[in-house]
């Protein structure tokens, strides 16, 4: 069956732009930023029609980034990958926050006539999709799915219905977000566990940034005659409503592996979850993989990035996607994810040419 | 392997109350559901008329405690009873097979939202109370309604600003006839609040008068609020089980404008290839279109626009069809408008009555289309179509056949 190919990886971090600078930054001796904000940068250094998006939010301007940097790096030209046939899937926790919180803000103090109408335009979860699809002429489904962190798992399995039904030939999925104080606050807040003092573990710093993909069925990479960094060998998408989380997450895992043929225990790394109940998760790594299993490396993103909520799942399958490129790492990685609400996704990346 | 689509469910709650009977009645009177807002103090604004709920009932919660519900919460557990009523079962058991969730919203739990950031605001961030903080993430009705309703899964929440629930219907619509699944629960909802009511008056969208779709005096949209679930099943296993089939949803056909973020393409040429894409995929012609339940908003742009695409998609034609917009009577739902929508247009088809275009009187050249002024029966009425636009170029339709068409 012609998989999901990973033909573009671009980052947007706390620490880095593009997938080469991300990767640098895992290394031991490179210090990110504490607060885990991205730095002030011109959207003209990575988008040529920048002008036109000169006042989105934060969260849109790193996606519009993460994008256009995942398209190059897919090899096409910007003004290339547009079209009917070419899709966009985002995910976001939040999305631009920040002018919501602003337009209520003003609202709340100044009036409703003093609300300023761009707050709220640029405020709505799909401002960015739909400047995405403006940015790149992309004139397919362009869609927004909101959840929590395994967001991202859901961007790529709606992605992937749309290559397989025929609808698309090329997507890109992106998860984005900005950090708030407001919302910083009420996690900070809702985090029992956290206030408690008691496995802090478990209560990531929230942080912002974007990540994206470019997806296309491996035939079509082939017939442009590209090379993807990676294919997507499975996944799968869980909630644990009651019960274990740890058992739930290693019976996710094991659904992910299903169409690869292979166990999990042949995963050589591993990349753990950013979000709430990561430990959980990771002992249903290790109950996934057996005892039997040999050493994997594991990836541990939380130091290097905090937890951008919607977008932690991409940057997790692309660092994976981008490890295995560049051949550090044979595959297959497992991606897993956690979200507040006790969602679960796992993912599986693969070496293209692994049969 | 394909399978037909059957609508087996279908829950709605408008201004008018709970309940397709509630809705589609008032409808073909063509009684305005428009009112003075009662939520929320209006002294402030231009626009002080809504598509409001009064006095929303509570829902009958089993697993969480009812009176710290967000209302858009309350609106989707009355809107998904209703769909599961269906199923010929108490609306609290389990539904027998696990169902595809694919729900769209706008604005979620805004109003838990707006109360957690008052009270940050003017208590201060410490006695903000967070529990609105976990009613207030855009996820969290469906992940509740679907812990109180015993589904198990992981929903699909589309977000897609006017197109959301649409999209989720049209997304379910493929899952369960491409056989990725048998059973799904899809559909929209978005509930009144400050933020979106001021949003929109803010992008001075919403009209001073009567909302008016298609005429020449319109100027500008009223909000509603609502939901609207549908149940759909492979026609098969609603046959097997002898599940009484309301409609049929045979095509969808979605595009991007890629044109501007609040502004629809004023030639319309993206929304007439999800036109022309949804009459493909039902397999039918231009000419076998019988009614075309439009996006209609009732702002200048927007209806001359959508009055472009369906002359690009379907030509001639497009002059002949019966078009009304039901927003004039129960206002702009959001992201529960293509669901609510869905519903009347399959109402239509079963009932074969044309609901009315409320408040149309003055013919605008630029929308020279056959607008329903009056509820009327119609000559034929096999297949219908939905439209739904939304900010950021979001372009859905939808494509129904009448289950009468059978007999």
């Amino acid at each position: 069956m012609d998989r999901v190919a990973i033909s573009g990886i671009g980052i947007v971090s706390p620490g880095a732009f593009g997938r080469e600078a991300f990767l640098r930054t895992l290394s031991p001796d490179c210090r990110t930023d504490p607060t885990f904000r991205v730095p002030e940068f011109a959207l003209e250094h990575h988008l040529d029609n920048a002008r036109s998006f000169r006042r989105v939010a934060d969260a849109t301007k790193f996606a519009l980034t993460s994008m256009a940097l995942a398209i190059a790096d897919a090899g096409f030209r910007a003004a290339d990958f547009g079209g009917e046939r070419a899709g966009l899937v985002v995910g976001v926790s939040h999305g631009a926050v920040t002018y919501a919180v602003e337009f209520h803000r003003t609202l709340l103090r100044e009036g409703a006539l003093s609300a300023s109408p761009l707050y709220f335009s640029e405020s709505v979860p799909n401002a960015p999709a739909g400047n995405g699809a403006i940015a790149f002429q992309i004139r397919g489904p362009v869609h927004t799915l909101i959840g929590d962190e395994p967001v991202g798992t859901q961007a790529i399995d709606l992605a992937s219905t749309l290559l397989y039904d025929g609808c698309v030939d090329r997507c890109v999925v992106a998860g984005t977000e900005e950090w708030n104080g407001v919302v910083a606050h009420a996690y900070a807040q809702m985090d029992h566990v956290h206030r408690n003092g008691r496995d802090r573990g478990d209560t990531p710093a929230l942080s912002d940034g974007a990540a994206a993909l470019v997806l296309e069925l491996e035939s079509t990479v082939a017939r442009r005659k590209a090379t993807p960094h990676a294919v997507i060998g499975g996944w799968h998408l869980g909630r644990c409503l009651a019960g274990s989380l740890e058992d739930a997450m290693a019976d996710t895992i094991r659904v992910a592996f299903g169409p690869t043929g292979h166990p999990a225990a042949e995963a050589d790394h591993v990349v753990p979850p950013t979000g709430r109940h990561r430990r959980a998760a990771m002992r249903g790594v290790g109950a996934a993989r057996g005892t039997a299993a040999g050493q994997a490396t594991w990836l541990d993103l939380l130091p290097v990035l905090g937890n951008p909520m919607g977008a932690s799942n991409l940057f997790q399958v692309a660092i994976s996607a981008a490890l295995i490129s560049n051949g550090t790492l044979a595959g297959p990685g497992l991606v897993v994810s956690t979200g507040i609400q006790r969602t679960l996704a796992a993912v599986v990346i693969s070496a293209a040419e692994r049969e | 392997m394909t399978s037909r689509v059957a609508i087996t469910g279908m829950g709605i709650v408008t201004c008018y109350g709970i309940g397709t009977s509630a809705t589609w009645g008032k409808i073909l009177a063509g009684e305005p559901g428009i009112r003075p807002i009662t939520l929320f103090d209006t002294s402030d604004y231009r626009v002080t008329r809504a598509g409001e709920f009064t006095d929303l009932p509570v829902a009958p919660w089993r697993r969480f405690r009812a009176t710290r519900m967000d209302r858009a919460s309350n609106l989707l557990h009355h809107a998904l009873a209703g769909a599961l009523g269906g199923l010929d079962m108490p609306a609290t058991a389990t539904v027998p097979v696990p169902p595809l969730v694919v729900l769209g919203t706008t604005l979620g739990g805004m109003t838990s939202g707006e109360q957690y950031h008052g009270m940050y605001l003017r208590k201060g961030p410490a006695l903000a109370r967070p529990s609105l903080v976990v009613g207030h993430l855009a996820q969290a009705q469906v992940l509740q309604i679907m812990d109180e309703f015993s589904l198990p899964g992981v929903p699909r929440i589309f977000l897609n600003a006017c197109t959301s629930s649409a999209n989720a219907i049209g997304h379910a619509f493929r899952a369960v006839r491409g056989g990725r699944a048998q059973v799904a629960l899809c559909g929209g909802y978005d509930a009144l609040c400050v933020f979106g009511f001021t949003g929109f008056h803010s992008l001075q969208a919403l009209t001073t008068d009567v909302c008016r779709p298609f005429d020449r005096s319109r100027d500008g949209l009223s909000i509603g609020e609502g939901a609207g679930i549908l149940l759909l099943e492979s026609w098969d296993r609603a046959q097997a089980r002898g599940a009484p089939i309301l409609g049929e949803i045979v095509g969808y056909g979605e595009s991007t404008d890629a044109f501007h973020m609040t502004r629809p393409e004023p030639e319309g040429c993206m929304a007439a290839l999800a036109i022309q894409a949804a009459v493909r995929d039902a397999g039918i012609s231009a000419a076998e279109v019988d009614y075309v339940n439009a996006h209609g908003t009732g702002t200048p742009f927007n209806d001359r626009s959508e009055t472009a695409a369906l002359v690009a998609a379907m030509g001639e034609r497009a002059y002949t069809i019966p078009v009304s917009s039901t927003k004039a009577m129960i206002g702009h739902l959001l992201g529960g408008a293509g669901a609510a929508e869905a519903i009347l247009t399959v109402l239509a088809l079963r009932d074969a009555w044309l609901p009315p275009n409320g408040n149309y009187q003055t013919p605008d050249p630029d929308c020279a289309l056959r607008i329903v002024r009056q509820a009327e029966r119609p000559t034929r009425m096999r297949y219908a179509l939905s439209n739904s636009f939304g900010f950021g170029g979001a372009n859905a339709t939808l494509a129904f056949r009448s289950v009468r068409a059978d007999s």
